[in-house]
């Protein structure tokens, strides 16, 4: 009689897993704001589907199930609090281009904006504006209904617009150069994860 | 070091609300969302709220693709090895 094959064993399972780990760290990312807190957090969210598979619903959205795990293992173990310094490899990016792209500066400086807003902004317009939930998706992810989410987006858009058109996007450009300048080291690094045993454990 | 101004968005204070709104408009489309005067930098016409929200759409995009398209560190490249192998052995 033939073992039973663990839901995180079969190959749709870990081919969606290989499909979505980009989505995962683009998500982690706006999160946490840094490279490589955002890779722990997949790492600890892979290793979480990888035990809880039986739980996925197959026919569900597995990007939605995933992005679910990391969300809550972020603010459910106190990863939300840790002290971080905010994300600007806009900055990188600022130095590189020549000054004549201006679309490469308008990218830059929403990128400039897009740092500024709250957690909850941020959040919504990855998961709705890039990273192609739906609304409905979105609203189980953050566990809240869905015109919460609806008007997070439409508040998000127009506290970017405010952000663009104001002397905020300014003040904020020197404060984060200076902190781009005292992280310069993180801000190019391509280090990988600090913890990769837990991962390498869970396969 | 070199200045960057804004460029091209414009103001629009007022606070917005889309319950309701069609999910086939952009993301968090807004009929009152439009450009009215110019900041300082090159001035550009977003023309209409569509443009507007679509410009925001393709920010969004370009910001999450730098990210998805990244290498993945080798510990990542690692587990996938792992999974493709285990998914061969299954088959």
């Amino acid at each position: 009689m033939g073992q039973l094959q663990r839901a995180s064993d079969t190959p749709e399972f870990q081919a969606a897993l290989v499909d979505v780990l980009p989505h995962l760290r683009a998500f982690a990312r706006s999160l946490t704001r840094r490279r490589e807190q955002a890779d722990d957090l997949v790492n600890d969210a892979v290793v979480r589907a990888l035990s809880a598979a039986e739980q996925f619903q197959p026919g569900t959205n597995f990007k939605a199930w995933m992005f679910t795990i990391l969300r809550n293992l972020f603010y459910n173990e106190g990863r939300k609090n840790r002290p971080v310094v905010p994300l600007d490899d806009a900055e990188a990016i600022v130095q590189s281009v020549p000054a004549t792209q201006q679309a490469a500066l308008e990218f830059c400086d929403f990128r400039r904006a897009f740092w500024q807003l709250s957690d909850d902004h941020r959040e919504v317009l990855i998961l709705v504006g890039a990273s192609g939930l739906s609304y409905e998706e979105a609203a189980a992810v953050c566990d809240c209904a869905v015109g919460t989410i609806k008007s997070r987006v439409s508040r998000a858009r127009s506290e970017l617009v405010q952000l663009l058109s104001g002397d905020g996007l300014k003040i904020a450009r020197t404060d984060s150069a200076a902190i781009a300048g005292l992280d310069a080291g993180h801000v190019l690094e391509t280090e990988a994860l600090t913890k990769p045993t837990s991962l390498k454990d869970a396969v | 070091m070199r200045q960057v101004s804004v460029r091209g968005i414009l103001a629009m204070s007022e606070s917005k609300k889309l319950i309701g709104a069609s999910d086939n408009t952009a993301v968090g489309s807004d009929p009152k969302l439009k450009s009215v005067e110019p900041t300082n930098g090159v001035f550009r016409d977003f023309g209409t709220p569509t443009q507007l929200d679509h410009w925001f759409d393709s920010q969004l995009m370009q910001m999450y693709s730098e990210v998805v398209s990244e290498p993945l560190p080798k510990e990542f490249l690692e587990l996938l090895d792992k999974l493709r192998e285990k998914k061969s052995k299954s088959q």
